[in-house]
């Protein structure tokens, strides 16, 4: 009887609405599960033309076709950084492979991070094969004469320990040297510390260094992974998908599009302005190392490299 | 394609539907394209059902906790579409309303929006004047009965250096939060005269005059004969996490940043650690349900491996 009154006081609408019969039978949880993967392969099938189109574009651009993407200007990249994903961190070919390519092209330092920290344990293995490309560790070189030799790229490698906790550590810093005043009644005065002392904190602990102006993410989503927060305020970050699968021809891409988006010399073609005269500006070449065979020669740059060639699409 | 004219039409269309007791799919720039009242309620019903039916389906996979928005974009639409100095903004605000209603009904709890950071009070002071007057009146709007924060149960704080608004701003923010106070729903955070290295001074501050005042709690001990520990004296991670303005909110899930921009531009950096980074094209103005949609999806998409990422922190 109780149940008859309950059922008499819920609507008719509602006692025999499709969706609660279909919630009762969990069908409409096998619905609701199509539809979602469905959307889900239509979004995959959407990323994989997009990674196709840019595949494309890359091609593109080291065969010099755009004359949008001529030259790479470097005077507003000085500073790049690279977080990886751990596990793709332990590919130290790959890595090596990609400070070489930034090397090449002339960036002038390189902060390594991933989060666990694999690529500081493999700091030695990188010092010994980076040492024939001009490579030096950003901490033991005298920062003065490196940063005058423009030839020299800098690397610094990073990891977790020197983004949250490095704040936790110039903040102790900044406990220990702060002058025991007393104001009166034996309380002591408040701390007032500014951003220019926490920097310079962060500094004096062992934790300065330059912002990047552009940053690589390698990995399966768009995440800096606790990058430290002090250096990431105003840097491009960009993400390039895996470390494994990454052409130079997205890394030429990548620098390009800051250099556009940063350029301020106007839109002189190369020629007018003259290769080597404007200082910063480079021009688009493949490097000998890691290229194929199948290229052509034309004229050859001081660093002994080759122009594009019909190969591209294959490297 | 868009005026002032437009716009004002757009708004008295979204409050007919609104009184007659149907809400907008899409508020503002896309109402503007109906015609008379009874088209305007069909398209509505239907929008409304259409939508509900979407977030069904969606909320199928994860849906992210805490959302953070960096409104970027306003200036440049209003430039693009030959609009007056500041207009852009108030259509900001529009696009501000149904993102913030789209999010609420898929069941994201804590939405945190970049406001006005401390970097833009550089910028020409009657934008600054103007941009002031319109948080204040819209602030002013949210209090009302029927407001989107009331009808969803939003409680709204505001994080920043709040010393450096005007008074009036301050007041109005205020009220607005200690009216919303009861709402258990879901949080709004606006952040206002903010940035990520000024939060993380203030944080690291606040732990430093903690400690030392914990430091000359546990001396007055000492002298009655008790050993303090000399390793509490030290800031951990976790000292300076209680001091942030986002101390207790989940972790951020999704960052998401308009126009293109690739930049965090000095917001959340740090606890953006571990958060998905979404860049959409769209200017602020311009961002619809199709963008959120597609924020959402992805953040799917990158969701157990971030999942992962955390557990291993």
């Amino acid at each position: 009887m109780e149940r008859a009154e309950v059922l008499n006081n819920v609507p008719f609408v509602q006692r025999i609405s499709p969706v609660l019969v279909l919630e009762r039978y969990g069908v409409l949880r096998i619905i609701l599960s199509v539809l979602w993967n469905l959307i889900h392969l239509i979004v995959s099938v959407i990323h994989f033309a997009i990674r196709m189109a840019n595949k494309l574009q890359h091609y593109v651009i080291l065969t010099g076709l755009l004359k949008k993407y001529k030259s790479i200007d470097l005077r507003k990249l000085q500073h790049m950084a690279i977080v990886i994903e751990s596990e793709e961190a332990t590919q130290l070919t790959k890595v090596y492979r990609l400070l070489y390519w930034l090397s090449y092209i002339g960036v002038h330092h390189v902060t390594l991070y991933d989060m666990d920290g694999v690529l500081k344990e493999s700091k030695k293995f990188l010092s010994q094969n980076l040492r024939d490309l001009s490579i030096k560790a950003w901490q033991e070189a005298e920062k003065a004469a490196a940063f005058l030799d423009k030839k020299v790229m800098t690397l610094e490698i990073l990891s977790f320990s020197d983004s949250k906790e490095a704040v936790a550590k110039a903040g102790n810093y900044l406990l220990s040297t702060y002058p025991e005043n007393s104001g009166s009644g034996g309380q002591k005065i408040e701390m007032s510390i500014t951003e220019d002392d926490l920097g310079k904190a962060l500094c004096a602990a062992g934790f300065g260094g330059p912002e990047p102006d552009l940053l690589f993410v390698f990995g399966p989503a768009r995440c800096h992974l606790g990058f430290p927060a002090w250096r990431l305020r105003y840097t491009e970050i960009v993400h390039m998908g895996r470390l494994k699968s990454l052409k130079y021809g997205a890394v030429v891409k990548a620098i390009l599009d800051y250099s556009v988006k940063n350029q301020n010399y106007g839109s002189d073609s190369l020629e007018s302005l003259g290769l080597g005269k404007v200082p910063g500006l480079v021009q688009i070449t493949i490097p000998n190392k890691f290229s194929r065979s199948r290229c052509y020669h034309s004229s050859s740059s001081p660093k002994g490299s080759l122009t594009v060639g019909v190969s591209m699409f294959t490297y | 394609m868009f005026s002032d004219q437009v716009y004002k039409e757009s708004i008295e269309t979204s409050k007919a539907a609104s009184s007659l007791g149907f809400r907008d799919c899409t508020l503002g720039l896309e109402m503007a394209s109906l015609a008379g009242g009874l088209l305007s309620r069909l398209y509505g019903v239907s929008c409304d059902f259409l939508r509900k039916c979407l977030w069904r389906v969606v909320t199928f996979g994860p849906i992210p906790k805490h959302v953070a928005v960096i409104m970027d974009g306003n200036r440049r639409f209003a430039r693009n579409h030959h609009l007056k100095e500041g207009a852009g903004h108030r259509y900001g605000f529009v696009s501000l309303m149904s993102t913030l209603r789209y999010c609420y009904e898929m069941g994201v709890e804590y939405v945190t929006i970049y406001a006005f950071s401390i970097d833009n009070f550089k910028r020409r002071p009657d934008e600054v004047q103007y941009v002031m007057d319109l948080m204040h009146e819209k602030l002013s709007s949210l209090l009302k009965e029927e407001s989107l924060v009331n009808q969803y149960g939003v409680r709204v704080t505001f994080i920043g250096n709040l010393k450096l608004m005007p008074a009036y701003v301050r007041e109005t923010a205020e009220r607005a939060m200690e009216a919303t106070a009861k709402n258990d729903k879901a949080v709004l955070s606006i952040c206002v005269a903010y940035t990520s290295t000024d939060e993380i001074t203030r944080a690291v501050r606040e732990s430093c005059n903690e400690r030392r005042k914990s430091v000359s709690g546990s001396k007055l001990i000492m002298k009655n004969g008790d050993k303090s520990n000399g390793a509490n004296d030290l800031i951990t991670v976790s000292d300076l996490e209680r001091h942030m303005y986002t101390a207790g909110y989940p972790e951020l899930d999704i960052l998401i940043r308009t126009s293109g921009e690739t930049r965090l531009s000095n917001y959340l950096l740090w606890q953006s650690s571990g958060s998905f980074l979404h860049i959409s094209d769209a200017l602020w103005p311009e961002f619809a349900l199709r963008h959120v949609l597609w924020a959402v999806l992805e953040y799917q998409r990158a969701q157990p491996y971030l999942e992962k990422k955390r557990k291993m922190v």
